[in-house]
């Protein structure tokens, strides 16, 4: 009874949604988009607009965004405090090919992630996405041997430090250029399409980059040892 | 000054480094933590401080670009305000939860931590994404802390909760992605700025999708479920937190929001949906008996209430101010009682009985905070309600007035039914504070404390001024309330010394004697009575220790009441009366239920009473002196509306049900007060209140219909009904009980004459009440005190062992029965000859007849009590202490002057109704006779004529009558038979068993049926409605898709 | 070409549709938050294709000429979609990813309270 009331409401939303298509459909850039487009690049020399958008002009949002991240690992690792009531489960030892395998991947799958953040401000991709691969490599070795050593105080540094590395990037703005998270007055603008231009951006990419590898590898290694007794602070 | 982005700036960098910091220690954590929030703290105070002295908002730009270009934030007194609310919370939050920890881990440091950079977020950007950015920090945030508490119930209930709100952040960032291809922008003033702007098909519906999320993520009804489970499921010091921070954030972010809904379809739905949440959340928590599920409906109401103004607010048909005061409470209030629910851990209510014995503070903080929960004055909600609805009677939006006070009067019985618990003396399953640590009670003595103290501030605004008397002695109260080493006598001292004091200085002040005008009139009949009161205190003791401090409190609100020159003065005394007189009531050995019940009718009438004050606030009138020009309509109503709200108060026949056993379950020394004088309270509130607005224009609206001659009715079939009821009653207290509201109805039914003369007479009997029914009252008090029963069965020949206390009945009830030559008579003749010039002879037969039945109960009291046969146990009784004697003594004074010399008293009457009228009801000739148009009587002459009639007869007994023989009670010899109960025995038993038997069908009372099925219907409704929530997670996500749909089917999509 | 993007939009709102149906029907816990992931994609699709404009290109300036002057800029600007909901749709998806890991995180717990995935289990806080 319920499932039925369920989808007849939902195909009632749908349907709803559905009139909503002709507010989507394209019409050209709004006027905030439209500044995006013609000052973005003069604005912060960087070559990649939605970075230039997702680091500088909305960086206040993306500082909220690395905030939503380190807040969910640290509320999984919260809700994960206890330990009582799982059985531990011990997977099948993966062979000694695919571990030696991940430990070789691992490097180039960091190496990558880096190239990925570093070069946000040129390219696609930027401090997330890089931090994703980042944190793919991690989630790699730990498949091939639930078991593998982390690094816990480094990461957990690193966490710590590329966040607070953000929040002080701002700061430093807030300081030189006027306005928290500004791109003016720290470092200089560059010339466009050049590794190091785009004044702060990349450095902040950097910051989450770091950040949001830290913390998703962090994740996997709290999500994975959810049964474990031992507690790892 | 700071720059505000650093109070985000700052506790973010913090909340990242913590798990590094907690390498040093967990101590160095926490105080980091502490030291966080406490910066924030002084910062957003220190802001708001600057902003009040007319500093300029802070307007913050991000990344270097204005607005719509960066996003913006904004820091006005508003944001500074609930910032400062924030971070306070927080940091004594923070302080609890150390103390509640039972997994202790970093992460709940910092996640306590982000979830304030999220509201504070919230609370300052300007940016409709960014906006759903903090949304869900706040939101993540919340769901982590929900795993706080008791495992298995904190992750059902925080899975549900996340579960809706994944729902409602799928709505939030449909709407605004919508919303920024419709505008092109995402700063909030700049959307609402084009948004009107776009004339496209389906922006309703995108506004629809945002608006529902935004109702979610606040736990409309009907999508409060989860949030109620929280409550039930989570730890209560998490949900404290949650109270003063997210809570604040994402309503102020709703009002934000609706800078975007132009419109009265938008604004009606709004104000609907937080009606609704507001009514049917208190509706459906009067039957919880789980303390913390309880305070999770009672949230959704508030949060219901507040959704209701947003509107009006925007429109400004409400002062923000209003706003304000009601968020400010809730949150001071929910989260105070949220941590005493966590420190004393009782589930259900029956668990609160006596609760925290052991600690002054807590239990004066939780009932502060019950009480302001309620919006009781001082607290700051009740002048945020006022203010609301002054705002709501001036509009067209008047109507709204009816459903908010239904849902205030269903949140008193909740509230009350889980106080009256808490008011039960302590025993042996009363759970106290323990050893519980400074950290843990900081937050709930600082909020209560801030409530206290704003509300005394406030009060001290409307009564003028911390000098007036009333607040002074409310103020002293409150001291002996709070200090445990004065020992009681010393209260009774205080109390006695401090009435006395007033009152000396008032007759010493000049300008005329303070009989002239009507406050003058009444504040002498309060202090004369609390004066008497405490004077018994010295001599009576009493069971509680906080009597005293309530007993002040409460002679201060009446004065208040009484002196105060505006409604709203008025109207916070009488809220004050009825909570401070409440708690006085509870305070009887029995006390809580009967309590219960004058709370429940008391609020009933509080409310009427401030309906008929809203319609003349609506027609733009504040003052009472004002209320004579209310016209028309407005006049009638308010009239109805005001009278019916005394006559609740004054237990008119219908609705006297809670008046017999608040008089008699009472504590023995505070029944003559409520008597004596509680009772006159709404006698006043006629006399001021009701006339001014009856005065010129009602009987040209009403025509035929003579509202007064209905009230004048009302009090004449209460007068004949409750005499009639008095006489089959065993019990002493109750006897007089029934006796005083019947009393009562004859001053009502005198004041409704509205005639120079009807006035004098119920002025007259009011005095004259308080002395003799206060005299009564202290005699039996005297009697209980040593007998320890109420019940005549269990007295009897007492003449003997307290002769001084049988002179005080007989003068008492020969006063009560209006016959000469006793004070009692001057007011009946009056009252009689006044209802004769009205013309309304019907009346005056009911009352005489009332009269002669009152002979009959009069003559139980003496009869019962002090004649006939001592029971041997009594044998060696004492007469009463002293001091009680005194009291009654000083009261026999009283009744004796009043015999002798009426004119002492009818003198100032003359002028104090010849000021009202115009003109004055009876002649006063020479010093002893007064005249009517009648007739005319010498008080002297008659005095005398009785007291040669009653020697001679005395007389004649002693010494021509035939001797008694004295017969000893055990004197009675069973044959064999097995012997009745030993009460039927009794020769008072049953005395008028005849009489009730004659009687039965009048007397089979329709009045407490008819409430008990009111009761239990609105029980009923609560029961029955509050399945919905059916605690299965799905089922309460797709109420959030049917609502969607029901909105849109009401037209609001398109 | 298409004239509009109709296939994008219907595709995200039967996504969000086909989310939704899991997390009110489905009974395994796993399954609800799975559901929640896909109406989430379906949300993200539904944001980038709010953005998309025929015919145009990312919103990336690579080639030099387009830097060489303002004119050139604004022919620039003609030529790419909206960067604005690409940086949306990246936090949006972000925020996704932590809710779902909080979920989890909260399942893993239930299941381990509770011995069961079943939603309804979890419901004896009611009334």
């Amino acid at each position: 009874m319920k499932q039925i009331v369920a989808v007849v409401a939902l195909a009632t939303l749908a349907i709803l949604l559905w009139q909503l298509a002709p507010i989507a459909m394209p019409s050209g850039l709004g006027v905030v988009a439209q500044h995006y487009a013609e000052h973005g690049v003069q604005d912060n020399r960087g070559a990649n607009l939605v970075t230039s958008v997702v680091v500088n002009y909305r960086g206040f949002d993306t500082l909220g965004e690395v905030t939503v991240l380190f807040l969910s690992v640290s509320g999984a690792a919260f809700v994960l405090r206890r330990r009582t009531g799982l059985e531990v489960h011990e997977p099948r030892r993966a062979s000694e090919i695919v571990r030696t395998g991940a430990r070789l991947l691992f490097a180039p799958i960091v190496l990558f992630g880096t190239y990925i953040f570093v070069h946000g401000h040129l390219t696609p991709g930027g401090g997330f996405q890089g931090g994703a691969v980042v944190a793919s490599g991690v989630l790699l070795l730990l498949l091939a041997n639930k078991d593998h050593p982390l690094p816990h105080g480094f990461l957990s540094w690193t966490e710590s430090l590329s966040g607070l590395g953000f929040v002080a990037a701002g700061l430093a703005g807030l300081w030189a250029g006027g306005s928290f998270l500004a791109n003016r007055g720290i470092l200089p603008l560059g010339t466009w399409n050049q590794l190091f231009s785009a004044g702060v951006i990349p450095v902040i990419y950097t910051f989450v980059g770091l950040k949001v590898g830290s913390e998703l590898a962090t994740l996997l290694d709290v999500m994975m040892h959810a049964a474990d007794e031992e507690v790892h602070q | 000054m700071v720059n505000p982005i650093l109070l985000i700036a700052v506790s973010l960098g913090v909340a990242f480094l913590l798990p590094v910091v907690d390498r040093l220690g967990r101590g160095v954590s926490r105080t980091v933590h502490l030291l966080t929030l406490a910066f924030g703290m002084l910062v957003s105070f220190r802001w708001l401080a600057a902003l009040a002295a007319g500093a300029q908002p802070a307007r913050i730009i991000t990344g270097g670009w204005p607005p719509p270009l960066g996003i913006n934030l904004f820091f006005g007194p508003l944001e500074a305000a609930l910032a400062a609310l924030a971070f306070t919370t927080a940091l004594v939050a923070a302080l609890y939860l150390a103390h509640h920890e039972q997994v202790p881990t970093v992460k709940s440091l910092v996640i306590q931590l982000v979830l304030v950079v999220g509201a504070v977020g919230l609370i300052m950007t300007r940016d409709l994404f960014n906006t759903f950015v903090f949304l869900e920090i706040t939101g993540i945030g919340t769901y982590a802390i929900l795993s706080f508490g008791r495992e298995r119930e904190s992750l059902e209930s925080g899975f549900k909760y996340m579960a809706l709100g994944s729902v409602a952040s799928i709505f939030i960032l449909l709407g605004v992605a919508f919303l920024y291809k419709l505008t092109g922008t995402l700063n909030l003033d700049d959307m609402a700025g084009r948004l009107p702007a776009v004339a496209v098909a389906g922006v309703g519906t995108v506004l629809l999708l945002l608006l529902v999320g935004l109702m979610a993520e606040l736990k409309l009804f009907p999508l409060n479920g989860p949030a109620i489970d929280i409550y039930d499921g989570g730890e209560p010091g998490v949900m404290a937190l949650l109270v003063g921070t997210t809570v604040n954030a994402v309503l102020f972010t709703f009002f934000k929001v609706l800078s975007l809904y132009r419109g009265d379809a938008w604004a009606l739905a709004v104000s609907t949906v937080g009606m609704v949440t507001f009514v049917v959340a208190n509706l459906l928590a009067i039957r919880q008996t789980r303390v913390r599920r309880m305070l999770g409906y009672s949230s959704s109401a508030q949060l219901g209430l507040l959704v209701f103004l947003l509107p009006f607010v925007r429109g400004e048909v409400v002062l923000m101010s209003a706003m304000a005061l009601l968020l400010l409470n809730h949150t001071l209030a929910k989260a105070g009682l949220l941590w005493l629910a966590g420190l004393h851990g009782g589930e259900r209510l029956e668990d609160w009985r006596g609760a925290f014995p052991d600690s002054v503070a807590l239990r004066v903080s939780l009932g502060a905070l019950i009480l302001a929960m309620v919006g009781m004055p001082p607290f700051p909600g009740f002048w945020g309600k006022w203010q609301a609805l002054v705002g709501l009677a001036r509009s067209d939006a008047w109507p709204w007035i009816v459903p908010l006070l239904v849902g205030s009067l269903l949140e008193l019985v909740y509230y009350f039914g889980w106080y009256r618990h808490i008011l039960e003396p302590a025993g042996e399953g009363s759970r106290g504070a323990g050893r519980a640590a400074f950290a843990e009670v900081a937050g709930i003595l600082l909020f209560a404390g801030t409530a206290l103290a704003l509300g005394v501030r406030m009060t001290a605004g409307i009564w003028g001024g911390p000098a007036s008397p009333a607040l002074l002695l409310g103020l002293v109260g409150l001291v002996l309330l709070l200090v445990r080493a004065i020992p009681v006598k010393a209260g009774a001292a205080v109390s006695l010394a401090a009435t006395a004091w007033i009152l000396v200085r008032m007759f010493l002040s000049g300008g005329g004697c303070p009989l002239w005008n009507v406050q003058g009139f009444f504040v002498v009949v309060t202090l004369g009575g609390a004066l008497v009161i405490s004077l018994a205190g010295l001599g009576l003791p009493v069971e509680r220790r906080s009597f005293w401090g309530l007993f002040l409190i409460l002679v201060g609100s009446i004065l208040g009441l009484i002196t105060s020159p505006s409604l709203l003065g008025f109207f916070v005394g009488w809220e004050l009366m009825t909570w401070s007189s409440y708690l006085l009531v509870s305070q009887g050995r029995k006390g809580t239920r009967p309590g219960f019940l004058y709370m429940l009718f008391s609020g009933a009438a509080g409310f009427l009473i401030l309906g008929g004050l809203m319609v003349a606030e609506g027609a733009g009138v504040d003052a009472i002196g004002g209320l004579v020009q209310l016209g028309g309509g407005a006049a009638l109503a308010a009239w109805t509306l005001v009278a019916a709200g005394f006559a609740v108060k004054v237990a008119s026949l219908g609705v006297h049900i809670w008046a017999p056993d608040a008089y008699a379950e009472s504590p023995d020394l505070f029944t003559p007060f409520l008597s004596g004088v509680i009772s006159k309270i709404p006698i006043f509130g006629l006399a001021v209140v009701a006339a001014r607005i009856a005065a010129p224009s009602l009987h040209t609206v009403a025509g035929a219909l003579e509202p007064v001659h209905v009230l004048a009715w009302v009090g004449g079939l209460t007068a004949f009904g409750m005499t009639l009821l008095a006489v089959f009653q065993e019990d002493a207290k109750r006897l007089l009980a029934y006796s005083s509201v019947g009393q009562v109805g004859y001053i009502v039914a005198a004041l409704a004459i509205m005639s120079p003369l009807g006035w004098t007479a119920g002025l007259w009997h009011v005095v004259n009440h308080l002395l003799f029914k206060g005299l009564l009252f202290l005699a039996v008090a005297g009697v209980v005190y040593r007998t320890g029963t109420r019940r005549f069965a269990d007295m009897g020949g007492l003449i003997t062992r307290m002769p001084v206390s049988f002179v005080s009945v007989l003068i008492g009830i020969i006063a009560l029965s209006g016959v000469p030559p006793l004070s009692g008579f001057a007011g009946k003749w009056l009252l009689y000859e006044a209802l004769m010039e009205r013309g309304w002879l019907l009346l005056t037969a009911a009352l005489m007849f009332a009269s002669v039945i009152a002979f009959l109960y009069c003559f139980r009291l003496i009869h019962s009590i002090f004649l006939g046969q001592l029971k041997p146990e009594h044998r060696e009784l004492r007469e009463a202490p002293p001091a009680l004697l005194a009291a009654q003594v000083l009261l026999m004074a009283g009744i004796m002057v009043l015999s002798v010399w009426p004119q002492a008293l009818l003198d100032p009457l003359q002028r104090l109704v010849g000021a009202t009228f115009g003109a004055a009801g009876l002649e006063l000739e020479g010093a002893l006779t007064l005249t009517t148009s009648f007739g005319y009587f010498n008080a002297v002459a008659i005095m005398t004529l009785v007291a040669v009639l009653f020697v001679v007869l005395l007389a004649f007994l002693l010494f021509a009558g035939p001797r008694s023989k004295k017969i000893r009670q055990l004197d009675i010899v069973y044959a064999a038979e097995v012997p009745p109960p030993p009460e039927e025995l009794h020769y008072a038993w049953a005395f008028f068993k005849p009489y009730e038997r004659a009687f039965a069908p009048i007397l089979r009372s329709a009045a407490t049926a008819f409430w008990k099925g009111v009761g239990e219907v609105t029980g009923a409704l609560g029961e029955a409605g509050r399945r919905i929530y059916t605690g299965d997670a799905q089922t309460y996500m797709l109420y959030a898709m049917l609502f969607i749909l029901v909105l849109a089917g009401l037209g609001l999509a398109g | 070409m298409m004239a509009g993007n109709e296939l994008y939009v219907g595709t995200a709102i039967g996504l969000i549709v086909i989310g939704f149906v899991a997390v009110l029907t489905r009974r395994n816990l796993l399954k609800i938050v799975l559901g929640f992931s896909i109406a989430d994609t379906g949300v993200n699709l539904l944001i980038v294709s709010l953005g998309w404009l025929p015919g145009r290109t990312a919103p990336i300036v690579d080639d030099p000429s387009m830097f060489s002057d303002r004119a050139a800029l604004a022919v620039n600007a003609a030529r790419v979609v909206d960067p604005v909901p690409q940086a949306l749709v990246l936090t949006a998806i972000v925020i996704g990813v932590g809710v779902t890991a909080l979920m989890l995180a909260y399942v893993i717990r239930l299941y381990a309270v509770g011995g069961t995935l079943d939603v309804r289990q979890f419901g004896r806080l009611k009334w």
